[in-house]
């Protein structure tokens, strides 16, 4: 995975190979789970969809309303991701699909994937349990297989939204 | 004659004391330090420093009081931090 700024100073180009492609599209559709859900009692629901007031009859009034928002707004942000992401594969031969593709992004594109990104690092960091001091070296070798996966893949996703960021 | 709209950079936290209702920026292991505090800038328009400060005041305190404003506002900040996958909360500053 490699990121450049584009020649004209306006976006990035993304460089995926087809691993990272394929890692990207199939984890959506477990964020799209949690994000249909805001008031699931999950601690992934909770994180995406945090409290605003400590009280609980203000807060319920309160999310009748603001809560629909930020839902479309995190919805929004992970279609957009699915369909660069979707476009890519679209059309593509056996030797494409293979080989490393480009994802050019615009500023806007870059705003809604790092939303995305940052949703599905919400989703992954919360399962797993990351905390501040967190070592994920011994968190890998201690891991369950699928976890372990689950963490190597919240890193790729910090190494790219950190790297996105500098362009947001 | 075209009109010129004037981006309002702040260098200070929002601070209106007649409806006083803190938004309370909470510290949290998954958000990057760079995305939070380009965040800061982007709800509230705060100069780079001052949302490197608040930041680094929830990452080492556990929380910033980032903007005290008229509870509406606070609410519609909140929201907006929270569409960012930011945590925050609202209280009332005597609360």
């Amino acid at each position: 995975m490699q990121i450049e700024p584009n020649s004209d100073g306006k976006g990035i180009t993304l460089h995926l190979n087809s691993m990272e492609r394929q890692i990207l599209l199939e984890l959506p559709d477990r964020l799209e789970t949690f994000l249909h859900l805001p008031d699931h009692a999950t601690n992934v629901a909770n994180r995406l969809f945090p409290r605003t007031y400590n009280e609980d009859e203000v807060e319920a009034d309160y999310r009748k309303y603001a809560v629909e928002e930020i839902q479309n707004k995190k919805l929004a942000d992970l279609q957009h991701a699915r369909e660069d992401l979707s476009a890519l594969s679209h059309g593509a031969t056996e030797e494409d699909y293979f080989s490393e593709q480009e994802l050019v992004l615009c500023d806007a594109g870059i705003a809604r994937w790092i939303g995305f990104l940052n949703d599905m690092r919400l989703m992954l960091g919360t399962e797993l349990r990351i905390e501040e001091d967190s070592d994920f070296q011994q968190m890998s070798q201690e891991l369950p297989d699928h976890e372990a996966v689950n963490l190597e893949i919240y890193g790729v996703l910090t190494w790219l939204q950190g790297h996105l960021v500098e362009f947001f | 004659m075209s009109e010129q709209t004037k981006t309002v950079v702040q260098t200070k936290p929002i601070v209106q004391h007649d409806l006083p209702w803190n938004v309370i920026l909470w510290n949290d292991p998954i958000n990057l330090m760079e995305y939070v505090i380009k965040v800061l800038q982007k709800v509230f328009g705060y100069q780079a420093d001052l949302a490197h400060k608040l930041t680094m005041e929830a990452h080492a305190g556990g929380k910033a009081l980032v903007a005290t404003e008229p509870r509406e506002q606070a609410e519609m900040h909140a929201q907006k931090l929270h569409e960012f996958g930011l945590q925050a909360t609202i209280q009332r500053q005597d609360g």
